[in-house]
């Protein structure tokens, strides 16, 4: 039997599925200025600077520190920084504060993985924390001539903020996670679903495929209810932002990466890859002030699993939770968190009010 | 239905309210016990034809704040399903809410230590299973704890065991408490703002009528101590609270009696994320989300658990069934 037809197919649905997702992608604007950040392993990172209007002059500088915001597990830096009414980069600027959008290592416009020039695609999410965060956040401090820098991260993003203050990481004025839990212990059905599904699909089969298969996706974005409700409030998100975020906002997993997450939902344990460092017993440590922000119906980041980071956490900190009873226009999933269609109203104002309260 | 008619059967329903809270529904017996402290408890039977003496007895809990109609608002609620299921079933009033005596002043471990206790006493049978409803499902589980000679499981709907200020509306009521006398849950008085306000913290989800919504407003609802309102605030100020002498955590180590939770993921009363805590404490329990996820219709909230149309054979034939054979049904 030969698979060479098959791999053929797939080839062409993929190549199909870029050629339409470029129907729904858009540019960055003129305002976005690229730069580059090195880890200390040899890959360049993408990170975009969006400076305030007002200080955009040779001579000027913010007043604020200036925020890094890190985006989740198979996605980029668009998805803090999607269009001009999804994108807090850009809102924090208009806001007065300078704002970096990163995309970590294998995503969006930083390197690949490609093992002729060494970069091995066999990183973890530790390397995220040991690796990328600190040359971002150098980056951005070397640039901006800020001391220190404010943090937002999604999903993931959030994650790899508490793993970097839990083990000491330096220079972060104050933080706030957006669907990132500090525990991943699940229940009902999620359990048997992760455990009996997800684990051996991504144990054994998926490896960097979500920039491919999002692409493939994004003509569907907002016709298939299932996709839709296990990654956001289709009440929340329009069908075209969601088409965008699919053709723009997805980045590449490596197997390690995966595989971590996969060990701390199986075995209920948030730890470093050697299981030397228990993470959620050194957040206690944790003493930057962080907010902790939960989407009522995320599906992915349940809230009882975001609210065990919010306790494991020393403090100050503020727990938010994203919903109707709180304000908001709709109960929250994962993705109406950074690109839900009142997000500009409903979350952003509160989150430039924790930094502002902590500068 | 015209903004009018609504209008209109909506006062009916709240007129004719306090009324049908003074009536015992056909085929249930009621009788008054006293607790420990001389408090009269109204306890209501829903006799069985088909109980057999091996079948366990359920004593149904109901959530704090609010009384026995809970489980039987219109002749169709929990207790007559599992009494047609076969199992005799009672509910209680608390102190303070319903047909039971309201005295001047009593706290949360007077509702567990007290009227819980003296209702599982005057309960003829071998084995209970205890069936409590938001924070009511908190303090079967602590009784069970206790005194768990009797109890052969507890189902738990939605029952807080990290209670923490849900959202701004809890907040706010806890700033507000007042330091004696009797209060109300929030959104359970008649301030202008309290029918929306219920309307958000317990029916959220489950497309609940506005009509249904005031009818439990007014007759499932009733007052509470300050006291008790005070514990509720200690309670979600330091993550725990005392009863039995003993804190909350500790006290539930020892359970060694089946549970069977469920979490509602609209529930803005008692969060998941505040029963969700319970897998670290209870050795033998099962966690069911109510969630589509979970293959649900729809995510459930506070009130959805009770009086949505697809409960009973959603969630309460599952009770059933749990209750019938705890160490067999999760």
């Amino acid at each position: 039997m030969t698979f060479r037809p098959l791999v053929a197919a797939g080839a062409a649905c993929l190549a199909s599925g870029c050629v339409v997702s470029s129907v729904f992608s858009e540019d960055l604007p003129a305002t976005a200025e690229p730069h580059r950040a090195r880890t200390d392993d040899g890959w360049e990172l993408e990170l975009v600077r969006y400076r305030p209007p007002a200080v955009t002059g040779p001579a000027a500088h913010a007043t604020g520190r200036p925020v890094l915001l890190v985006h989740g597990m198979g996605g980029n830096a668009r998805n803090l920084d999607l269009d001009d009414g999804h994108s807090l980069a850009r809102w924090l600027a208009a806001h007065g504060r300078e704002a970096w959008a990163l995309s970590l290592r294998d995503t969006g416009g930083s390197d690949r993985a490609d093992a002729s020039k060494g970069r091995s695609a066999d990183y973890s999410i530790d390397t995220y924390v040991r690796k990328d965060l600190p040359a971002a956040i150098r980056t951005v401090r070397q640039v901006s001539g800020a001391a220190n820098v404010d943090y937002v991260g999604h999903s993931l993003g959030g994650i790899i903020l508490y793993v970097y203050l839990a083990t000491g990481g330096m220079d972060v004025g104050a933080g706030v996670a957006l669907g990132s839990p500090g525990r991943f212990r699940l229940a009902g059905r999620s359990a048997w679903i992760a455990r009996n599904l997800v684990s051996p699909f991504m144990r054994h089969t998926m490896s960097g495929s979500v920039e491919g298969l999002a692409h493939l996706l994004s003509p569907l974005g907002g016709k298939v209810e299932l996709e839709e409700r296990l990654v956001c409030n289709p009440e929340d998100i329009s069908s075209a932002t969601w088409r965008k975020f699919l053709a723009v906002g997805a980045g590449n997993v490596a197997p390690s990466s995966s595989h971590q997450l996969l060990d701390w939902v199986e075995k209920d344990r948030f730890a470093s890859v050697d299981g030397n460092t228990d993470y959620a017993a050194q957040m206690a440590g944790v003493h930057v002030p962080v907010m902790v922000v939960a989407g009522k119906v995320d599906r992915i980041a349940d809230a009882f699993m975001v609210k065990s980071a919010y306790r494991n956490l020393g403090g100050p900190k503020d727990f938010l939770m994203a919903g109707v009873e709180n304000g908001f226009h709709a109960d929250y999933g994962h993705l109406d968190l950074v690109v839900g269609d009142h997000v500009a109203e409903d979350l952003w104002p509160r989150i430039a009010d924790f930094l502002d309260r902590y500068e | 239905m015209s903004d009018c008619w609504r209008a209109l059967a909506m006062a009916v329903a709240v007129l004719v309210a306090p009324c049908a809270a003074a009536q015992v529904p056909r085929g249930v017996s009621r009788r008054v016990i006293k607790t420990s402290d001389g408090v009269r408890i109204a306890m209501f039977r829903y006799a069985a034809p088909s109980a057999s003496a091996e079948r366990p007895v359920v004593v149904l809990v109901s959530d704090v704040g609010f009384n026995s109609r809970a489980f039987d608002l219109q002749g169709d609620g929990l207790a007559q399903l599992l009494a047609r299921h076969g199992l005799e079933t009672f509910s209680f009033d608390w102190r303070g809410t319903g047909s039971s005596e309201v005295p001047p002043s009593f706290g949360l471990a007077d509702l567990a230590e007290r009227d819980l206790a003296a209702v599982v006493d005057a309960v003829v049978a071998q084995r209970v299973v205890l069936v409590g409803w938001g924070i009511g499902g908190t303090l079967a589980i602590a009784y069970a704890a206790h005194s768990p000679e009797r109890i052969a499981g507890v189902v738990a709907l939605a029952s807080p065991l990290d209670l923490d200020e849900p959202n701004v509306i809890v907040k706010r009521w806890v700033h507000e408490l007042p330091l004696q006398g009797l209060t109300q849950l929030p959104g359970a008085g008649d301030r202008g703002e309290d029918a929306a306000v219920f309307n958000l913290l317990y029916a959220h989800g489950n497309a609940l009528t506005p009509e249904m919504v005031e009818l439990i407003r007014h007759r499932v609802t009733g007052p509470i101590s300050a006291r008790l309102a005070r514990d509720l605030a200690d309670w979600m100020h330091s993550g725990d609270t005392v009863l039995f002498g003993r804190g909350l955590h500790e006290l539930a180590k020892g359970l060694d009696r089946p549970v069977l939770l469920f979490l509602a993921p609209l529930d803005n009363w008692t969060h998941p994320e505040f029963a969700e805590p319970w897998q670290d404490e209870l050795p033998r329990l099962t966690v069911t989300p109510l969630s589509w996820v979970d293959g649900y219709r729809e995510d459930y909230g506070h009130l959805g658990m009770l009086f949505a149309k697809d409960a009973p054979g959603r969630i309460h034939g599952r009770i059933a069934k749990f209750a019938d054979d705890p160490l067999v049904s999760p």
